[in-house]
């Protein structure tokens, strides 16, 4: 019986058994393997046979993947799973703003018919900075500027379209619809209406009781949204042939954001009309200005993102632990980098129920055309005022913040460097070139990374090995801090304390309020003299023993000019050649000699980087 | 030893057999096989076949681009052609509704296939 067992355990791969399974017929009947072509039925059968088999394989495979989060492909696994989850993906979030308007100076309201112009609800503006439609929202039919009226009018602007679609009710339990608006939808503001009632949403089934008229949306697996109805015990079901009308916000996501440092126009799309009807082009009587530019919007949540954020959902809707205000905040998809956190492990309680939010914007959206993280204004590398107020706004609105808690937003704490890059180049190569494509690679590498503890000097030394022209290449990290200690022979040392407080005492907090203060943290800052060679700490200079730059919680690394260095000579902002500039690259004064060796040499050098990694 | 597939109204077919022995035999089926195969028709292997329907009845072809086709697939996939003397010819002529291709395989000059498209 021996002569059967043809097939080797440790050769389990198709192309091995069919090879093997040939080999056993060729010995057997006696007949060379290469007679056993496609054109044999014999072998024919075997192949495809085999060719089942593998297909029988990879959808057992592609089944068993699919059914983890973390490896599955297919965006209906991932969002189906993340449903699963307890997690909704997001669906996208328009940009708001505000606005204010008011009569024009030296319009002539003579012109109106009537005593006041109406702008309905809803109007829509466009922005000239992106072309794209925005809504005037108000709570009220409409606004009604009197003529007689010359104060300023307020109003929040919503980037989008309104669109509706309607269903009919099947009078069955627990109906669904799939809502395909095509594009991306605002994940908040969607109203439904059963025979023209507007019904309350709710986010989980057993929220509702048997008489409530209510609905939960989830983000459809397929795209789209899912409505879910009641069925009699958890929710009122819609009758047979009522008329479901399902209305959303149509919008362009991350888009629809404009930067609020620039001079911000806009044009009255819709016109406004008077008590008779008589239609007003609102551009021509009123004056507008943008208090607030549209911000916040998003676009649809990426599977990527799904599989990150999914574990993290609350599964009680309450924004309790800071991993939950990471997951609210993260779905807007405006951050490099977001950190929440609170500090109850440290011995000061006052602050024990604030949840702090450090957060990075994505700088990468804010990019113009030919912009690079050099030429990016500094402020665009950190939120504004508005921004975080936007931030405070969406998480104020949700209604699922817990009573008791607090959130502050960290600002980051900008700490400057300058980077000095020194290059040994191969003749036939020129500096301005190496210069450029160092530029692009080192701005493309600190717009991308997120790493928020160090940066190590290897790994710009690494990506610039991979430059054309570069034969060896060292970098050099040069902080504000340690050079301006170095200048003034002194640095600042900050040491905090935690003192109980006995007896209890109150402390002014502002608007004529007191607090309890159970625990006082007090600050103590110092002056510590050095000498020239002297160590500066660590924490001070922000490069530790390698040279490499370390980032406190609260700390981001900028490499920026505008400061003097230890010899009193000005950093400038703008990257330069054989200059003190935030980019520095120096070049040996002779290149090297571009031999046969060389060449071999540098080719042999990135085949050995590309295959260690 | 190769599996014996001729059906019922096949010249020569014998009910009573299951497979072929001689090397003839197995190279006929062999080619029978190509020649009636469709591209894309064998799964994992969607180069084999002649195609000769759509062959002969492409206005892109002539006969000898089609014999070129078929002596290529031949010599590709039935290993035994290289043993023995193949040969293969392609002709045409008038049909009452088409044209009526005939396609003629030679074996050491003692076995013909040939095979009539219309």
């Amino acid at each position: 019986m021996a002569e059967f067992k043809f097939l080797n355990t440790t050769r389990v791969v198709a192309s091995e058994i069919i090879t093997d399974a040939k080999t056993y017929i060729g010995r057997i009947y006696n007949r060379a393997g290469t007679l056993f072509t496609t054109a044999s039925p014999f072998s024919q059968i075997l192949e495809v046979m085999s060719e089942i088999g593998e297909m029988l394989l990879f959808y057992i495979e592609d089944a068993t993947v699919e059914q983890n989060i973390y490896t599955a492909q297919q965006p209906e696994s991932i969002y189906g799973l993340s449903r699963l989850a307890g997690h909704d993906p997001t669906r996208g979030f328009a940009a708001f703003g505000e606005i204010t308007f008011r009569w024009a100076a030296g319009v002539d309201l003579s012109k109106v018919v009537g005593d006041a112009i109406n702008i309905p609800v809803n109007t829509e503006i466009s922005f000239d900075a992106n072309g794209l439609s925005y809504m005037v929202r108000t709570n009220k039919d409409q606004f009604r500027i009197e003529k007689t009226n010359n104060s300023t009018f307020t109003a929040s602007i919503l980037q989008g379209k309104i669109e509706t679609q309607t269903v009919t009710a099947t009078g069955v339990k627990l109906q669904s619809f799939n809502i395909q608006p095509g594009g991306f939808t605002d994940h908040n503001l969607v109203s439904v209406s059963v025979n023209g009632e507007l019904w309350t949403k709710f986010n989980s089934l057993y929220e509702m009781l048997p008489s409530d008229k209510g609905y939960i949306i989830k983000t459809g697996i397929g795209g789209g949204l899912d409505i879910y109805f009641g069925n009699g015990n958890f929710g009122q079901i819609p009758i047979s042939g009522a008329s479901i009308e399902i209305e959303y916000i149509k919008h362009d996501g991350a888009k629809g954001n404009l930067d609020d440092s620039t001079e911000l126009t806009f044009k009255w799309v819709d016109e406004g009309s008077d008590s008779l009807g008589n239609s007003y082009d609102l551009n021509k009587f009123l004056q507008a200005t943008v208090t607030s530019s549209p911000k916040m919007g998003a676009d649809r949540e990426s599977t990527e993102f799904t599989k990150l954020i999914a574990p993290m959902a609350s599964k009680s809707f309450v924004l309790a632990t800071p991993d939950h205000y990471e997951y609210f905040l993260s779905r807007y998809g405006i951050f490099s980098y977001i950190d929440a956190y609170n500090t109850v492990d440290d011995e000061y309680l006052d602050d024990d129920n604030v949840i702090y939010i450090f957060a990075i914007p994505d700088v990468k959206r804010k990019l113009a055309k030919n912009m690079d993280y050099f030429s990016l204004p500094i402020n665009e590398m950190f939120f504004d005022v508005n921004e975080y107020a936007a931030m405070s706004g969406v998480l104020q609105e949700s209604g699922q913040q817990m009573v008791t808690t607090e959130v502050k937003f960290v600002e980051p704490k900008a700490r400057y460097y300058s980077m000095d890059i020194s290059v040994r180049y191969f003749e036939g190569f020129r500096k301005e070139d190496i210069f450029n494509d160092i530029r692009d690679v080192v701005s493309k590498y600190l717009l991308n990374i997120t790493r928020r503890d160090k940066l190590p000097k290897s790994d710009i030394i690494y990506i610039l090995e991979e430059v054309e022209g570069v034969d060896a290449v060292n970098v050099t990290f040069v902080s504000e801090t340690e050079e301006t200690a170095r200048r003034l022979g002194y640095y600042e040392s900050i040491t905090t304390k935690v003192v109980p407080s006995q007896p209890i005492v109150l402390e002014d907090i502002g608007n004529g309020k007191q607090k309890f203060i159970f625990f006082k943290k007090i600050e103590e800052k110092s002056l510590v003299n050095i000498n020239q060679g002297d160590p500066i700490p660590a924490d001070v200079a922000g490069l530790d023993e390698y040279g490499d730059i370390i980032m406190e919680k609260e700390e981001v690394a900028v490499f920026r000019g505008g400061w003097l260095d230890r010899d009193g000579e000005m950093i400038k902002d703008i990257p330069a050649i054989n200059e003190d500039a935030s980019l520095t690259v120096t070049f040996d004064e002779t290149p090297v000699p571009r031999t046969v060796y060389t060449r071999l040499q540098a080719t042999d050098r990135k085949s050995i980087v590309r295959r260690s990694s | 030893m190769e599996l014996y597939i001729k059906t019922i109204g096949d010249p020569n077919y014998n009910p009573l057999k299951v497979h072929s022995d001689g090397e003839i035999a197995q190279l006929i089926t062999q080619i029978e096989t190509t020649l009636f195969t469709n591209k894309r028709e064998v799964l994992g292997n969607t180069d084999f076949g002649c195609n000769l329907e759509d062959l002969i009845y492409s206005l892109n072809y002539n006969n000898f681009q089609i014999k070129s086709v078929i002596d290529q697939q031949i010599s590709f996939y039935c290993p035994l052609a290289k043993k023995y003397n193949v040969s293969t010819d392609v002709s045409f002529v008038k049909g009452t509704v088409r044209d009526i291709a005939y396609v003629d395989i030679t074996i050491d000059s003692k076995y013909l296939l040939q095979v009539y498209i219309s």
